[in-house]
């Protein structure tokens, strides 16, 4: 431990310029920030200088830490210190603890404050604190192994221009996935804290930097195929799997033959070679306080003379839209051009998740902040955008639901095209969300996440530029209620005698 | 005899190349080894294969009884390695340098490192990426001796350097070489003269000779035999007698193989009409080159 001690005092006295350069960085993100969940119209001075800042952070932590790995070069044959009596376990740890108390420690010091600032107490959000952490590591860890499989800067800076070309194909691969979010970032993140700290272990103790290289490469196409649409089907096969088929019982997915759901319009769209299918569903027997989300569909069809086809797709819900819903799924153009007049048999399995009401809170809509305990912190603008710029942390997503009914007094809103008059006394619903879903290549290193609820026909406050035909809609009371997940359950549907024209996606054509 | 390095059958191949063809090593505790070669002899990779930067690809090395695969901060703090390219850290002071490394070695002696930073006359506040090649070899070689290492292993330390630092740097070692084994590649063959006790002669890959130069020294002569008229060579030319050469009555060759009176013996045995015979002793330098080209000129 002493010689840790002493190897990390010497990296200390190195990197105190670059150091210092990063610290100044990571205190102006605490700054700025919190400008960035101002809306637009404040035009706060460094509002822009948000995304600069993190940016370049991302840049000075890449550069200290290789800075700080090629001070004793693991790959090459010529560096004074392989010769003298270092231990790994000290050189590592001496690393290790210089990451930890130049990034991680401010880095996670910065993010309490940040969250503080965007009224989320951090020690009520641990959580978040701690996927940052997590995720900041897995980062570094990368930036880590990069750094022990090359010689110098310029041999990194190769390795980085290979890495961001492998990106742009793991993008693709990526968004191979019908759904994207958490499930992805956890995967993605636990192999590389996995792989990349054992490759840095091994390197450090080994220093074999061949074989480290390759197997670098090989973590890179491991990933890849981790990534792709063969995992996706194997983690969905499992959960499909995992739980019991049901076709009865409560909610049930009743098909919708109303020809009113039908896709009207005479052109058949197509995307690339696939046909978009729709079919519509009611949602019967929903218990009152619960509430469903969308999910994964399985399709498979059953046409004379045609093999069994299965696909994976989606389940749509539209609550209020009378409780209906629609699974979505694609077929190539040659399969429906052959299967769409005929009659077939389709078998549908969807995963649902169950949520129950938890907690609601009532605000009283006015210009300026408000606060919805746990869930959002909002600034009103009451200016044109009409949405209030709500702030998040990031968590795991969780369904909201926001109510209200607009006073008499309101309305109509001359302001917006899509607006229209606002429908007094009219209860509203809207669904939406809580939490920030990340994706795997989010760049955002901010815990705080700010976004616009999209509340068309809000009755906001009047703003100082509002027409004079603009009644005050101030004072609403609006009630957001939280949900809870309850359990996960799989209806399987059996939908006889369909014709696939009949509910693939149309388009009209306009001379 | 106790050995500092040892290795057996030791080969390292880089993809096709062999670098390294079966070596047999050994250095005796105590003696200052010399080992030399043309270039790509493998020197440096037996070296460097020695302190465990190189895997070997197959047989075995030891270094101070433990095998070099696993040669331990424990070991190294014993050994001091001193090469002609090592990387060094250039944003350090002479000064900082020498404190930096003190507290990896227990038996760091701060006035033996202050004598060796006078003697090597170095400039304590320069930085080491400011200071000559001569100077950084010396700072090198000072840090490496400040810790009376046990065994001292110096991979072409002379390279480049003009006479005078070679001799400060030849003083240095020697005054502490008494209690150490010292093994240095070289191909400055009439520096490592002056003080190596023992050589081995490397080319491609593989050992030619080993032993104590002395006895080295004392076995090779150059042989100058005079006749009445132009000597005709007999078919039975022993393979000790290299490099034979006749210019009218004169025929001068190489005996790596020298004794004074079973020499003369086979002379005379092959030869009639000899005038005169003399025996030359030969630098280390000549030996080197009388090897080299014989080793040319078998392959």
């Amino acid at each position: 431990m002493r010689q840790s001690f002493h190897i990390f005092r010497k990296d200390v006295r190195h990197l105190k310029w670059e150091l210092l350069l990063m610290l100044s960085l990571i205190a102006a993100f605490v700054i700025v920030e919190p400008q960035r969940w101002r809306p637009l119209y404040e035009l706060k001075p460094f509002r822009q200088a948000g995304n600069l800042v993190q940016m370049l952070m991302g840049l000075a932590w890449c550069y200290i830490v290789v800075r700080l790995v090629h001070e004793e070069a693991l790959a090459g044959d010529r560096q004074f210190w392989i010769t003298r009596p270092y231990s790994w376990k000290s050189l590592w740890a001496a690393k290790l603890l210089f990451i930890l108390v130049f990034i991680n420690i401010p880095v996670l010091i910065a993010d309490a404050i940040i969250l503080a600032s965007a009224g989320f107490p951090p020690v009520a959000h641990l959580p978040v604190l701690v996927w940052k952490q997590i995720a900041l590591t897995a980062g570094l860890a990368t930036a880590v192994v990069m750094a022990a499989v090359t010689r110098n800067l310029l041999e990194f800076g190769l390795a980085c221009f290979v890495v961001a070309h492998y990106t742009v194909v793991f993008e693709v691969v990526y968004r191979s996935w019908p759904v994207q979010g958490w499930i992805q970032v956890w995967v993605l993140t636990a192999i590389l804290l996995g792989a990349a700290s054992a490759l840095v272990l091994y390197q450090y103790a080994r220093r074999r930097t061949l074989v480290s290289r390759l197997a670098l490469v090989g973590l890179a196409l491991f990933m890849l195929l981790a990534m792709s649409r063969i995992t996706w089907n194997l983690v969905v096969s499992n959960r499909f799997a995992a739980l019991a088929s049901q076709t009865t019982g409560s909610p049930a997915l009743v098909f919708d033959p109303d020809p009113a759901r039908r896709p009207t319009d005479k052109f058949i769209y197509t995307v690339g070679d696939v046909v978009p299918i729709r079919i519509p569903f009611q949602v019967a027997g929903l218990p009152e306080g619960t509430d469903i989300e969308s999910a994964i569909a399985s399709v498979s069809i059953e046409a004379p003379g045609v093999q069994n086809w299965f696909n994976y797709g989606s389940f749509h819900y539209f609550p209020l839209s009378g409780k209906s819903g629609e699974v979505g799924f694609s077929v190539n153009q040659r399969l429906f051009d052959e299967i769409k007049s005929t009659p077939v048999t389709l078998r549908l399995s969807v995963l649902l998740t169950l949520f129950r009401d938890d907690s609601t809170a009532k605000v009283e809509l006015r210009e300026g902040d408000f606060s919805v305990p746990n869930v959002f912190n909002c600034v009103s603008s009451g200016s044109y955008m009409e949405s209030p710029l709500c702030r998040s942390t990031l968590l795991r997503r969780r369904p909201l639901r926001i109510s209200f009914t607009v006073p008499e007094s309101c309305g109509p809103v001359s302001r917006g095209v899509s607006q229209g008059p606002v429908p007094r006394g009219e209860l509203r619903v809207i669904r939406t969300g809580t939490g920030w879903e990340p994706h795997v290549l989010d760049l955002d290193i901010s815990p705080v996440r700010a976004s616009y609820i999209s509340l068309r026909q809000w009755p906001n406050s009047a703003s100082s530029n509002a027409s004079p035909d603009t009644p005050d809609c101030s004072g609403t009371q609006v009630e957001f209620t939280t949900e809870s997940e309850v359990t996960h359950i799989r209806r399987d549907v059996e939908v006889r005698g369909v014709r696939l024209a009949d509910y693939a996606m149309k388009f009209r054509r306009y001379p | 005899m106790n050995c500092a390095v040892r290795t057996q059958n030791l080969s390292k191949k880089f993809r096709r190349v062999d670098a390294l063809n079966g070596l047999n090593l050994e250095v005796p505790e105590g003696s200052i080894y010399a080992l030399v070669g043309p270039n790509g002899a493998g020197k440096t990779t037996a070296i460097k294969t020695l302190m465990n930067i190189f895997r070997p690809t197959a047989g075995k090395a030891e270094v101070l009884g433990v095998e070099a695969g696993r040669l331990s901060p424990r070991e190294f703090a014993r050994i001091g390695y001193v090469s002609e390219n090592q990387e060094m850290p250039d944003w350090m002071t002479v000064e900082y340098f020498l404190a930096y490394l003190k507290p990896f070695y227990g038996n760091w002696e701060s006035a033996l490192a202050e004598e060796l930073v006078q003697r090597f006359e170095l400039p304590l506040d320069r930085k080491l990426g400011k200071l000559s090649r001569g100077m950084r070899v010396k700072a090198a070689l000072a840090s490496s001796l400040a810790y009376r290492p046990q065994l001292i292993v110096l991979d072409e330390p002379f390279t480049g350097l003009d006479a005078l630092v070679r001799d400060q740097l030849i003083e240095g070692l020697l005054v502490r070489a008494a209690s150490a084994t010292v093994l240095i590649s070289s191909h400055d063959l009439a520096e490592i003269e002056s003080f190596a006790s023992h050589i081995g002669y490397l080319d491609q890959g593989t050992l030619r000779f080993s032993e104590e130069l002395n006895s080295l020294v004392q076995r090779f002569r150059e042989v100058e035999v005079t006749f009445g008229t132009p000597p005709v060579l007999p078919a039975d030319w022993p393979e000790s007698w290299m490099r034979p050469d006749t210019s009218a009555a004169v025929l001068r060759f190489v005996d790596s193989h020298f004794d004074r009176e079973q020499t003369s013996l086979e002379i005379r045995r092959r030869f009639d009409g000899i005038r005169n015979v003399s025996f030359n002793p030969m630098t280390l330098r000549a030996i080197f080159v009388t090897l080299a080209k014989a080793a040319n000129r078998a392959a």
